[in-house]
């Protein structure tokens, strides 16, 4: 297990970028099925917890299984399950449709969290030697930084309105959708002038200054990355020859 | 020696009906702790933004008078030879603090500048030791409190070694206790013979610098 939690991100980022493109060239509910449980697996071994992600990830998990049902009712191809009258309301077909786009994006969401177990300068300093060009790493960098830097300016404006009367826990849907209006743009101003201060103690720190820039840390390959690039290989080849 | 020549400097930001900084003139003694004061709104921190060369290029503005840093005209320094000869802190350290850890934000800027790592190393220690903050290297920035995220603030920018460093205020998040560490850092680079511009309009924070100029 500790071997996994030694991996390089670039072996992380090729076994992401397989097991994507496979998602989306496999149709069979069963090889989505494996793709999903080996992926569960490998980041269970990497140090992620597969719960741990579903659980983070619950509120766009109704959402997927919203489209996946929305998906299956407005598919009329295959044999009807419940019909009203002459109209199709569900069919087979249209129940695999819904659970294969489920599977798919889940196979998806979970190898990509595989990424999330390596540091955030692991990750910059794997895709810098993958040659990215460093300006657009720290563009990605910075982008993760501003998510959370817009949701604190959101909690604090909330606060600051629970504070002066407002109780988001007992006003109605209506009320609470007009409350978040207002909050809307502060928000969005205060997090904008944020990201141009740290834009600017970035650039009076160097960044850009010169063509390149050196690295104090660097990745190396050890033989796990490679063994676990070539099992990756075999895997997804052999899906593929066996489909 | 003089390191900073400031003649008649005016500058006002775009949009804005007055000057805040009018017909301004100072000199700043090299290896020297100079301290700027005054009261709210009278061009502290944009005095420090025109002598670093962020306006008008990113403070959008009319800007007009002389800079001179080092014996050289500020407007044909060019971005590499501005980050190499000055530093700046800004106030509010939340938004200077990007990486993951202390180290990575401190090895930031010196990687910009090519910096190799054996060097980088040795400053890294040093830089550390100098600040006090050996114990948070491997810590997230972000989870620090006020006063630790500005010695990191300041820590990481002595990383690039500039001779000139310019503090906007940057005791004003902290506390007691590291106001005097952050007094006694700059004593030590003032030792060493850098040239250090603060503003702050608490007497306290000030009292220590080796000249005080009130605009």
């Amino acid at each position: 297990m500790n071997l996994f939690r030694r991996l390089d991100p670039r072996s992380k980022i090729f076994y992401v970028g397989v097991v994507s493109t496979a998602a989306v060239v496999f149709d069979s509910l069963v090889y989505l099925s494996i793709l999903l449980v080996v992926s569960f697996a490998v980041l269970y071994l990497c140090g992620g917890s597969g719960i741990g992600t579903l659980y983070r990830l619950r509120k766009i998990l109704y959402l997927l299984v919203g489209i996946a049902i929305v998906q299956s009712i407005f598919t009329s191809e295959g044999t009807p399950i419940i019909t009203i009258g002459s109209i199709r309301i569900l069919t087979d077909y249209g129940v695999f449709r819904g659970l294969q786009f489920l599977i798919r994006l889940s196979v998806i969401i979970v190898s990509s969290s595989i990424l999330l177990t390596s540091t955030n300068r692991d990750l910059t300093q794997g895709l810098l030697q993958l040659k990215i060009p460093y300006e657009i790493v720290f563009m990605l960098l910075i982008a993760g930084k501003f998510l959370p830097l817009l949701r604190d300016e959101f909690n604090n404006k909330v606060i600051a309105m629970e504070l002066s009367g407002v109780d988001f826990k007992k006003i109605g849907f209506k009320k609470k959708l007009t409350a978040y209006k207002y909050l809307l743009l502060p928000v969005t101003v205060n997090s904008l002038l944020k990201s141009k201060e740290m834009a600017i103690s970035m650039e009076v720190r160097g960044f850009r200054a010169m063509d390149r820039r050196s690295s104090y840390r660097e990745l190396k390959f050890e033989k796990i990355d490679l063994a676990f690039i070539i099992s990756s290989m075999i895997f997804i080849t052999g899906l593929f020859i066996i489909r | 020696m003089i390191a900073i020549t400031v003649r008649n400097l005016g500058f006002k930001y775009e949009k804005a009906d007055h000057w805040i900084l009018n017909d301004l003139s100072m000199d700043i003694n090299k290896g020297e702790i100079t301290a700027i004061t005054g009261g709210n709104g009278c061009g502290k921190t944009t005095l420090l933004r025109c002598i670093r060369g962020l306006t008008p290029n990113i403070y959008k503005g009319k800007l007009v008078g002389d800079i001179n840093i080092l014996g050289k005209d500020l407007k044909e320094m060019d971005s590499l030879q501005l980050v190499k000869t000055i530093g700046i802190v800004f106030q509010n350290p939340e938004t200077q603090l990007f990486s993951s850890t202390v180290e990575d934000e401190l090895i930031f800027g010196a990687e910009n500048l090519c910096i190799e790592k054996d060097e980088i190393e040795k400053r890294l220690k040093e830089i550390l030791t100098l600040t006090g903050i050996e114990d948070l290297r491997l810590q997230n920035p972000g989870k620090l409190s006020g006063g630790e995220q500005q010695l990191v603030a300041i820590a990481s920018v002595l990383m690039m070694d500039p001779e000139i460093l310019l503090l906007d205020e940057v005791m004003s998040w902290v506390d007691k206790n590291n106001r005097i560490k952050i007094k006694s850092i700059l004593t030590d680079l003032k030792n060493k013979g850098k040239t250090i511009v603060m503003v702050d309009h608490i007497d306290e924070n000030i009292e220590f610098a080796d000249r005080i100029i009130k605009i």
